[in-house]
């Protein structure tokens, strides 16, 4: 009968040197466990009380919620977290969705979500308030390191950022307008990519200057069967401008976690060459997770692929608890996995499940 | 003069820009309108639905072919006089799931249909049950089609198919259900006539059902 009502003590502390060791294939004494996000729901169930999503207090901005009210989680609830479901660092948004701004009517800077833009002239009425939206980032690292160094406790940060394209294709340009635009008008994608670099460039110097252990930059350029821009413009005007995210972190010896959705067979060896040190999600519509360890085992540490819709929302915790079982014994061995789900733990995943998946993750995670 | 080879090769190359010279050199040549969209535009959608699916091409080449499809259309359609409905092998009513946001899928299965000449009623992301029911009552389409990419979501699917039931316009529709985690096990389980793994299959399903 496998637990789904209480977790269980896991072995070890949460500990960043464990997480760090994971992602440069070092032994560790268990696998760690990362998410991306933890939506409210979950958080409140284990904290008893409502302490918003793992990366904004109160809910997504790009999605409706209150800009106001889109700061990080607060460090104690999370670090309090973090503690409980033996997650070794806080993951904080340091500028996951869009960074271009508009002035509304009242000349007010607001994010630009509408899709709208489809011309230089439109583009043009953007901005970037890099200033700002770093100073934010250095604010926030700074209040979670502090509250990790008074609480003496051993738990890290990482910052998630650095969407260059998807910002462009989800709320700048919009889909269908994007990727006819990457054809038709290569040039103004991009300077358009190129704002957003430079200023994802200033966000990992920023963090590794404010002591962030890891850099976890995502950008969503997949879908199930494969890229959506064909791999040689993706080489030519993604590659080079991910790879300038990755530097300052690479340099200073950080790890470099990245995110992308779908399958993403065509640029793995490129994100290699580029110094990543692990690769997320395994997107499992996408992905054949015991192929990438064949093919990646020995340079990546990898990460994901347990399905959030089954087994985690439709299946039984005895289901999510054979699954990890089932992903840890293709991607544990030889180190270098660290568990995560195919996206995020969002609000539809029954908690028993949730419970079910991080107890099997520390019982079968043991080295 | 424009041959049926240049035109199929253009809408593949996504070259909508040439497209309406293309057209009207070769109407003047006395191609017929039917046998541009049968021959050329049409069959030249199926191949890069395929090639789409199979890796060869990608978004940006898919959508560009769409647009020089539907720039070729523009000028054929006017020249039916009345006609036009030899051009239309259906209507399709789409929409993403109650509670369901994702719609690239939703999106590429569109372009897909338009370029086999449906006429797509794209009812949008998260469709109340009532907006599929009014859309089947006023456009009276040959199919349905849902889209989805969380389970979780897709199961409202049983509230979709309850209500068109409840208006008693099921039976006259057929139905179709799309999205990654969609599998034949699950349509069957609803009683949806037609799945389909992309955009391209969606189409190719939907053409069938056309011609039954």
């Amino acid at each position: 009968m496998v637990n789904s009502k209480t977790l269980e003590p896991y072995k070890g502390q949460p500990y960043i040197e464990r997480l760090l060791a994971a992602f440069k294939r070092q032994p560790v004494d268990r696998v760690p466990n990362l998410e991306a996000l933890y939506e409210d729901q979950h958080v409140e169930k284990f904290l008893g009380k409502f302490a918003g999503n793992t990366l904004a207090y109160g809910g997504d901005p790009a999605k409706g919620a209150d800009a106001e009210q889109g700061r990080p989680m607060y460090p104690n609830e999370y670090l309090d977290l973090c503690e409980m479901i033996g997650q070794d660092a806080i993951l904080f948004d340091a500028g996951i969705w869009t960074p271009y701004k508009r002035k509304d009517e009242n000349g007010k800077l607001v994010p630009a979500y509408a899709k709208d833009v489809k011309t230089r002239a439109d583009y043009e009425k953007l901005i970037i308030d890099s200033d700002n939206q770093i100073a934010d980032v250095k604010k926030y690292l700074k209040e979670y390191k502090d509250a990790i160094k008074a609480r003496n406790s051993k738990i890290g940060v990482g910052g998630l950022y650095g969407c260059i394209s998807q910002t462009l294709y989800e709320f700048v340009i919009g889909m269908n307008d994007f990727m006819m635009m990457v054809y038709e008008d290569r040039e103004l994608v991009e300077e358009m990519l190129e704002e957003a670099t430079v200023h994802f460039v200033n966000t990992t110097k920023a963090l590794i200057e404010g002591g962030a252990d890891f850099i976890w930059p995502a950008d969503d350029i997949a879908f199930k069967t494969g890229l959506f821009i064909p791999p040689k413009i993706m080489k030519e005007i993604w590659v080079p401008r991910m790879a300038r995210i990755f530097e300052p972190a690479i340099n200073a010896g950080i790890p470099v976690m990245f995110h992308s959705d779908g399958k993403v067979d065509d640029i793995v060896e490129d994100l290699i060459d580029m110094g990543l040190d692990c690769l997320n999600p395994m997107d499992p519509y996408g992905i054949d997770y015991g192929d990438y360890k064949k093919k990646y085992g020995d340079r990546l540490c990898l990460s994901g692929n347990v399905d959030i819709e089954f087994p985690l929302s439709k299946g039984t915790p005895e289901e999510v608890d054979a699954d990890v079982k089932k992903h840890m014994d293709v991607l544990k061995p030889g180190n270098g996995y660290v568990a995560t789900v195919s996206h995020s733990v969002v609000n539809y995943i029954p908690h028993e499940n949730v419970i079910a998946y991080l107890n099997a993750i520390h019982k079968y995670g043991k080295y | 003069m424009a041959t049926l080879e240049d035109i199929y090769k253009l809408t593949i190359s996504g070259n909508y820009k040439d497209m309406g010279e293309l057209i009207k050199n070769a109407i003047d040549a006395k191609v017929h309108p039917n046998d541009i969209v049968n021959k050329a535009l049409s069959p030249a959608m199926i191949e890069v639905g395929d090639k789409f699916g199979s890796g060869e091409l990608y978004m940006p080449d898919m959508l560009l072919a769409a647009k020089a499809m539907q720039t070729a259309m523009e000028i054929i359609k006017p020249l039916l006089k009345g006609d036009e409905a030899i051009l239309e092998k259906g209507t399709v009513v789409i929409g993403t799931v109650k509670g369901d946001l994702h719609d690239i899928g939703k999106n590429l299965v569109i372009t897909m249909a338009e370029g086999q000449g449906f006429k797509v009623i794209d009812l949008g992301i998260d469709v109340d049950y009532a907006k599929f029911v009014d859309a089947v009552k006023e456009y009276s389409p040959q199919i349905v089609a849902f889209s989805g990419l969380l389970t979780t979501t897709l199961a409202n699917i049983g509230q979709h198919i309850k209500a068109l039931e409840d208006a008693g316009v099921r039976d006259k529709v057929v139905l179709a259900v799309g999205g990654a985690p969609v599998t034949r096990d699950f349509a069957d389980r609803y009683g949806i006539e037609i799945y389909a793994g992309d955009a391209s299959g969606a189409a190719k399903e939907f053409l069938k059902v056309i011609r039954k």
